[in-house]
């Protein structure tokens, strides 16, 4: 085995290693998900082995199934206490017999032990998992890890029991290994999905009776990035609520779907000031797209703030620096000044010692209002509690979203750093258009957050999780235990000061079988191993930290599921002739270092990835189909016909910089695309408001520049002074209205941040009273300029 | 006086333990010693495989890398300290009447409760048997009332 040394990682080559490949089967069924990983492994050596396999999964999955397959014999796991299923599979060792341990090191990091693999012979491991799918608005997605990150553990950090986190957490990694993946995915409800894209690899896609299944459309890939799959079905998902009665123990149990729906206007004047802190991870491991990506994320943020919103920025990573020493009001000078400040960015800083930066943002916290804390980063550290536990402290005045970026983001820590302060995530794929998710997370930050959320559950008791955060427009499950089954359950909150009700009727699964006590189990272990936020040292934190382990190893035997104080195991019984004789040689499995991790161009010769797209009206030439596509004769789409190669332009980390630099230099832009041209038009718009003029997108618009120029010198109003420019007026309005009527689709992407605008023209229009003629001009766009629009948009 | 000398040396002098004995006088969990093993950082035990018993140089072994680590030291700055004394252990271990006399003035620290510890002398242990053990395991019984 040679090992290099290179970013204190040692890296592997040349090595052979008993895994022989990973399969995945996922079952897609709504917002819910069932998968089973196989991991088949092989000693082709000559002396018997215990093989080690470090391996991620989602957060948020239930690990409820874990099997070993020995030639025909299917051995199950089962759940106990985590010290006393070691010494189930370390005595099953010791007697020679083949022993399978699956321990949770991370809620997305897992240990698999197989011991005792005589030479010659295989053993093929099943993990299975359920899993409620991110979902929001129509969407859903579908994502599984493949690979470690690299985690940094920093230099303080105390081992735990004795042995150093880095052992735990960090695998061996490798440049390249010889196993690789396989992926099947079935997605249910083939009618009501109108398009699939899956922007990490390229997949082909076949139809059953009622399902689309996508796999890949090589053989195997490279593990070396996370599998993304999006899909968005024909209408919005709608709040739902099963009842399950679980057989055995007779206890019921109730799964609530809550997808909020309201048409309120929002109205942007009466939005309060913001305080916007926005904290980029500027760490050794952003280095390459990561960074691109970062910078390009920071400026859409800066440029949909408000004018006298306050802000900040700060850069870390073994050390940290900020834009100013406090917080500044947002206006067109300090705007500049900070686009200049993230242009000489780079991933340069070293480590990533994330408590520094944010230890000093939560100090002096005398300010009444709510500090907004806007995190972008892989999160690619071993000090996840503790962050989570400071940002939990200081929650009671801070909301940190965060943004996940990168190949192999810490999908664990990013989401509950967010979930510790009931703020939103995002995380963002590289070769997925970042300007929509990011201007998502954006509104959820200025509005939108459904507070004091109270669940009637007729008999329900032990809701899971017992704090419910909900934005305006997002989804949620929550879940419970009852006694009997509930009608309806009634929900309600309020928005904006305005109280919000719900009633969703009890749909009763009878003898379907459900994960949802699988489901419910897991909530319940988040909620008891997040509720142990105190100080530690007193012997009430000690007695409550006994009680609360206690309980959650006692809910992960009685559901079967595991969490970091239980784990499966497994042990193979066998003849004395089958036993293992002497001591197994121990073997690390090493993983794939994720692509572009530090820059670096790891998993040479790995095929590129493609993103892949299914679209319910159009199929690019591409995705591979086979069967029947549901929707043959090219139903009108409003979606553009997609090819890879136009996605790869759009997708670039580039973007939007590119774009937003490129009107000068007169590039042209391509008016069939209705997205890039709003992201085009969204990037123009100023500090204080209004649209910066650019005649491109006028012409994709289908607009003379000079007609409206002319125009615009045929307004007239009361005292004009040399602050009113009219054809700046003229111009900021047309595009406001054609976002109105032509983007309304679109509205979760522009409406939150074009306020300024609209507060900056009811201005002008207050002082100024602007007319063409004896018309206002909204009206005179209305009938002059919307019906001559390019039919393209 | 060569390793094999000292190690039978010690297996005909000394009481062999299991690793559930050793767990139970050390505070470490089964999962430790075994990373501590594969690591090297302590020698495997003596027999076959992961079946093999322990000698007091294990117990001792590892009583001072608890003493480490309740001093506040990770497992990193232990390994730099184990390597760095590894010459004047060998010479202790190769000088046997030293190492009976050292052996003697060890203090064994056990935990029998957060907060609460029972220190013995390992010469103590030596004369009293098995009886060390069973204070340990009453102590433990008791001090779950608190």
């Amino acid at each position: 085995m040679d090992t290099d040394n290179d970013f204190g990682l040692s890296l592997i080559t040349g090595e052979e290693v008993p895994l022989e490949g990973v399969k995945v089967k996922a079952y897609i069924n709504g917002r819910g998900s069932k998968v089973i990983i196989t991991q088949m492994f092989k000693n082709t050596g000559k002396n018997a082995i215990e093989a080690v396999y470090k391996f991620p999964l989602p957060s948020d999955s239930a690990v409820c199934g874990f099997r070993a397959i020995i030639g025909d014999r299917i051995i199950r796991g089962e759940i106990e206490e985590k010290e006393k299923a070691f010494k189930i599979y370390d005595e099953a060792m010791a007697k020679g017999d083949g022993a399978y341990l699956l321990d949770e090191e991370r809620p997305n990091i897992f240990t698999l032990s197989v011991g005792n693999l005589n030479p010659q012979r295989s053993a093929i491991i099943e993990v299975e998992y359920v899993s409620l799918l991110d979902s929001s608005g129509n969407g859903a997605k579908f994502y599984l890890p493949t690979t470690i990150s690299p985690r940094y553990i920093p230099d303080n950090m105390p081992d735990q029991n004795g042995i150093p986190v880095d052992e735990t957490i960090n695998p061996l990694f490798a440049f390249d290994v010889d196993y690789g993946l396989k992926i099947s995915v079935e997605v249910s409800g083939k009618d009501l999905i109108s398009s699939i894209d899956c922007p990490s690899h390229k997949l082909k896609t076949s139809y059953g009776s009622n399902t689309i299944c996508q796999e890949f459309s090589s053989d195997t890939v490279k593990m070396d990035r996370d599998f993304v799959l999006n899909i968005a079905y024909r209408e919005d998902l709608k709040s739902r609520a099963y009842y399950f009665e679980d057989k055995k123990s007779g206890v019921g149990f109730v799964e609530l779907d809550l997808s909020p729906r309201t048409d309120e206007k929002k109205d942007s004047s009466k939005s309060r000031q913001n305080e916007i802190i926005f904290v980029l991870d500027c760490s050794g491991s952003m280095e390459g797209s990561s960074i691109v990506q970062a910078k390009n994320a920071l400026e859409i943020l800066l440029r949909a703030m408000k004018p006298g919103d306050k802000f900040n920025i700060y850069r870390f990573g073994s050390t940290f620096n900020k834009f100013c020493d406090y917080s500044v009001v947002y206006d067109d000078d300090t705007f500049a000044k900070a686009l200049a400040f993230i242009k000489n960015t780079e991933a340069d800083l070293g480590g990533t010692e994330i408590l520094a930066p944010l230890n000093d943002l939560f100090k002096g916290d005398d300010n009444k209002n709510i500090k907004n804390i806007i995190l972008i980063t892989d999160g690619e550290v071993g000090n996840e509690d503790d962050v989570i536990k400071l940002v939990k402290l200081n929650s009671a005045k801070n909301r940190l979203f965060t943004v996940g970026i990168g190949y192999g983001p810490n999908e664990y820590f990013i989401k509950g750093m967010a979930d510790a302060t009931g703020a939103a995530s995002q995380i963002v794929h590289p070769e997925e258009r970042i300007e929509p998710k990011i201007l998502g997370l954006f509104n959820n930050l200025s509005h939108g957050r459904i507070e004091n959320i109270k669940i009637d559950w007729e008999a329900g008791t032990q809701q899971s999780p017992s704090d419910v955060v909900l934005f305006e427009g997002g989804n949620v499950s929550v879940f419970a235990k009852t006694v009997r089954i509930p009608e309806k359950i009634k929900v309600s909150g309020m928005l904006d000061d305005k109280l919000l009700n719900f009633e969703i009727p009890v749909i009763c699964l009878g003898e379907v079988e459900s994960p949802i006590p699988q489901l419910w189990a897991r909530e319940a272990i988040k909620e008891l191993e997040s509720g142990m936020v105190m100080q530690p040292g007193s012997a009430q934190t000690r007695r409550k930290e006994k009680s609360v382990n206690d309980k959650v190893i006692e809910i992960s035997k009685e559901f079967g599921v595991i969490s970091r104080l239980a784990s499966f195991v497994s042990v193979e019984e066998r003849s004395e002739e089958e036993k293992t004789k002497g001591a197994a040689i121990l073997k690390k499995i090493p993983v794939m270092l994720t692509k572009d991790w530090h820059g670096l161009k790891a998993g040479v010769g790995a095929p590129a990835p493609l993103m892949s797209t299914y679209d319910s009206a159009l199929i690019s030439s591409n995705n591979i189909c086979e069967g029947e596509p549901p929707f043959a004769n090219n139903e009108v789409s409003l979606n553009k016909k997609v090819t890879p190669d136009s996605f790869r332009s759009n997708s670039s980390g580039q973007h939007l910089r590119a774009k937003a630099f490129s009107v000068n230099n007169k590039k042209v832009i391509l008016s069939n695309d209705r997205e890039e041209l709003l992201l085009e038009i969204l990037s123009l718009q100023k500090p204080s408001g209004g649209f910066e003029i650019s005649e491109e997108i006028l012409k994709a618009l289908g607009i003379d520049y000079n007609n409206l120029k002319e125009t615009a010198k045929k307004i007239i109003g009361s005292s004009f002074d040399n602050k009113f420019t009219p054809f700046q007026f003229l111009y900021s309005l047309v595009i406001l209205e054609v976002l109105k009527s032509k983007f309304s689709d679109k509205k979760d992407s522009w409406e939150a941040i074009t306020g300024k605008t609209e507060n900056w023209l009811n201005e002008q229009n207050m002082k100024y009273k602007p007319l063409i003629g004896n018309q206002g001009i909204p009206e005179f766009i209305k009938k002059n300029v919307l019906p001559n629009l390019s039919s393209a948009i | 006086m060569t390793y094999n000398c000292y190690n039978k040396a010690m297996s005909e002098n000394n009481k062999k333990y299991s690793i559930d004995e050793i767990s139970e006088l050390t505070g470490f969990t089964r999962r430790t010693i075994r990373f501590y093993i594969e690591e090297g950082i302590i020698r495997a035990p003596a027999g076959r495989g992961r079946g093999g018993f322990y000698y007091d140089s294990h117990l001792s072994d590892l009583m001072k890398i608890k003493n480490l680590q309740d001093s506040g030291l990770n497992l990193s700055s232990i390994r730099e300290i184990l390597k760095s004394e590894s010459g004047d252990y060998q010479i202790l271990k190769e000088q046997e009447e030293v190492f009976e006399d050292y052996k003697r003035d060890i203090w064994v620290r056990c935990e029998i409760a957060e907060g609460l510890e029972l220190h013995f002398k390992r010469s103590t242990e030596e004369k009293s048997g098995r009886k060390i053990n069973e204070i340990i395991k009453i102590a433990k019984n008791i001090s779950k009332e608190i």
